[in-house]
């Protein structure tokens, strides 16, 4: 009996760090969304359920978010991916200039947020930037506008700056993981006369799917919580089109400073990516492990 | 190595540590504390200059500065307060002062400024535009007024030989000047801040700068502020505003400006820091905010003021300090830095160019036919109306999604309601 509480009793100022470093805080954020804060005179009155009502009946806003909260994670992960995906197996099959090129690839990874944004609005502008001229070449503008004014377009601006910036996080964790494939699995299958896109369909997907699905998971939720792009870019305007739930809830504390209604938009979205956490991770046990 | 990667560690950490736990050690409890919230590096200089005669005339009061940058003001500042660290005087925009006022930090200056020999030219209004009821809470140190800034070079290329005075001009001059190639005629300041240009087309076509009647029903449901709006919207929706200018906040508006993309802008004499850097000053010009069709016109009149926290230990020396500020001469000095409308009466022909870059805002302060809006900034709501609420809806209005009924009605119904619960609360 004494010896099944050992191991806790080793692991408990750990797990006491990790209550007090996580839970605590999470406990404490999620009571929020049952009080009326005002901030600047420190008083909060207790309102229970009544702003959860507030966010399933009133609160237009939070629909229109969540809509393009879906569309912003899709488009960016869906690219990011691909992209990154393509340029793994371009640098794992080598070329000449690779050592010069791949530190170059994984240099947006490291530029800050807040001037991947500036960096794009300034591209995106036709006084500053090339891309409405080039649009205009293409054909795609009749004259060379702004995407981000324009409210059935503006979400592709933070979504281009978010795949240019989120590329190189795929690119280094499947690189990773088509380096572990022993050569031998694919000597074998030579072999056997298999080889090209069938090899690649039957064994490299196969042998990186758990990466993928993690890498997918952990990305996802990462863009879903992403909202500096988008604040520095649009503001979540025009008339909320950019608007995520993640901009939302920023807008809701730091600009109407209203937290207690800030928490219940952050507790909506906790839930909705927990419910997707839990999909990926059950269809990642389900899958079978090869090596 | 891991141990010496370790030890550096953890004298990180207890510098860190140490830094956090006496983070206030360097400033002297005993000493004033000052907040701006709208700072750059000029304008606190002029504000440490002033600081230190102070200092100077009264020994033993020291003075430290906590400068916040605008765009993080507000959030910063109310977790300053909320986190126990209390300013003893607080530069307050108009637009904060009822929220921070209902919420019970700010000191009533009433009886300070009947005691203090300010001196008769202070205009008489300057008490009473920041006051909420009939107690003082801040005193503004000039005034930030709008003109339309227009450029010389790009009327004259459009064939446009005077500005316009009136709504329908204003709109005929924007159609012009937008048949000139990769020109619009009218920098529209659809993002934040933007609510004051709606504010002013509304009660101009209105014929009146109230907001509100006796009953405190928004004169945003009259056909006047309905056809203000339709006007904006047709100078966007026919392309006379650029079409990403539906985002714009002050610095686009000013660099759309200055780029040559736009011929005129509707802004605060602030916005000549910047144009006159990176302009010829001869292609810029001024005048007042078109009339509407009562011959009149309501420009807003924004103001920052001082103001002095309820909890400050130190409230006698803290009115002395803002007394010290408003002066003539350190108010000459700040007012003339930022080109600000002074709050005494005669030193706006000294502050303001007396050429065409200043006659906006001169003739503005000096000729009947143009008075002052001011926000109803004694709503507590006001604040987050005009940052979110009206740029959202606003924009949702240029785009199309809403007609100008609509959001005339969506505001009127906000306002009204904010309007009649402050008139509960105040019988």
């Amino acid at each position: 009996m004494i010896k099944s509480f050992e191991p806790w009793l080793y692991l408990a100022p750990m797990l006491l760090f990790i209550l007090l470093l996580v839970l605590v805080p999470l406990v404490t954020g999620i009571s929020y969304a049952f009080y009326n804060f005002d901030l600047i005179s420190g008083t909060r009155d207790f309102v229970g359920f009544d702003q959860f009502l507030r966010i399933l009946s009133e609160d237009e806003i939070f629909l229109t978010s969540l809509v393009n909260t879906l569309f912003w994670t899709s488009a960016s992960l869906f690219f990011q991916f691909t992209l990154g995906l393509a340029l793994a197996l371009l640098l794992h099959n080598g070329f000449r200039g690779i050592k010069f090129i791949q530190p170059v690839l994984f240099v947006p990874w490291a530029v800050p947020s807040f001037l991947i944004g500036l960096m794009w609005v300034w591209m995106f502008n036709p006084v500053t930037g090339p891309l409405p001229y080039l649009f205009e070449w293409l054909g795609f503008m009749d004259i060379p506008e702004n995407i981000l004014s324009d409210p059935d377009h503006a979400m592709w601006g933070p979504i281009t700056a978010n795949v240019w910036f989120g590329i190189p996080f795929f690119t280094i964790m499947l690189l990773a993981a088509l380096r572990s494939i022993p050569k031998e699995i694919f000597e074998a299958a030579s072999m056997d006369g298999i080889s090209g896109l069938k090899a690649f369909r039957h064994i490299t997907v196969p042998l990186i799917a758990p990466t993928i699905i993690i890498t997918l998971m952990m990305r996802a939720i990462w863009i879903a919580n992403f909202a500096e792009i988008i604040i520095v870019m649009t503001n979540g305007g025009p008339a909320n089109s950019t608007q995520i739930v993640a901009t939302y809830i920023y807008d809701t504390a730091y600009q109407k400073m209203d937290f207690g209604y800030a928490s219940v938009l952050s507790i909506a979205l906790l839930f909705m990516l927990m419910i997707y956490g839990f999909t990926l991770g059950h269809i990642r046990r389900k899958m079978k492990v090869y090596i | 190595m891991i141990r010496a990667a370790f030890s550096f560690v953890i004298v990180v950490l207890g510098f860190v540590a140490w830094q956090a736990f006496f983070d206030d050690k360097d400033r002297d409890p005993n000493n004033l504390l000052i907040v701006e919230v709208n700072t750059s590096a000029d304008r606190t200089g002029l504000l440490r200059a002033q600081l230190d005669r102070f200092e100077a005339d009264n020994p033993g009061l020291k003075v430290d500065v906590i400068s916040l940058s605008w765009g993080q003001a507000f959030e910063k500042l109310s977790m300053m307060v909320a986190g126990g660290q209390i300013p003893d005087v607080i530069e307050m925009p108009d637009f904060w002062l009822a929220r921070y006022v209902s919420a019970g930090q700010i000191a009533d200056m009433s009886d300070f400024v009947a005691n203090t020999g300010f001196d008769d030219d202070i205009e008489p209004d300057t008490f009473k535009y920041g006051s909420i009821g009939d107690k003082i809470y801040t005193i503004p140190y000039g005034y930030y007024l709008r003109a339309l800034l227009y450029n010389k070079k790009l009327f004259a290329r459009a064939g446009i030989e005077k500005p316009p005075l009136t709504m329908d001009e204003l709109y005929q001059t924007a159609a012009k000047i937008s048949e000139l190639p990769g020109v619009s005629g009218y920098c529209h300041h659809g993002g934040r801040g933007g609510a004051v240009f709606y504010y002013w087309i509304m009660t101009t076509m209105n014929g009146s700068n109230a907001f509100f009647d006796a009953e405190g029903n928004s004169t945003f449901y009259n056909q006047g502020a309905i056809d203000g709006l339709t006007l904006i919207r047709d100078i966007y929706k026919n392309g006379y505003a650029p079409q990403d200018s539906l985002n714009w906040g002050f610095n686009e508006t000013v660099s759309g400006f200055y780029s040559e993309t736009c011929a005129m802008l509707h802004q605060t004499p602030d916005a000549l820091n910047g144009l006159r850097q990176r302009m010829d000053e001869g292609d810029i010009a001024s005048i007042p905010m078109p009339l509407g069709p009562s011959g009149k016109s309501f420009p807003h009149l924004g103001y920052i003021g001082w103001s002095v926290f309820e909890q400050s230990p130190k409230k006698e020396a803290a009115f002395k300090l803002v007394e010290h500020l408003l002066k003539r001469e350190n108010h000459q000095e700040w007012a003339t830095r930022a080109g600000l409308v002074p709050i005494y009466s005669e030193l706006a022909s000294e502050i303001f160019d007396q050429g065409e870059i200043g006659a906006g805002w001169l003739q503005s302060t000096q000729d009947d036919r143009w008075d002052y809006m001011i926000n109803p900034n004694h709503l507590s709501d006001i604040a987050e109306f005009d940052s979110i609420q009206v740029v959202q809806s606003g924009q949702a209005m240029m785009l199309g999604e809403k007609t100008p009924e609509e959001t005339a009605k969506m505001w009127a119904d906000f306002l009204t309601a904010s309007q009649k619960r402050w008139l509960n609360n105040h019988d």
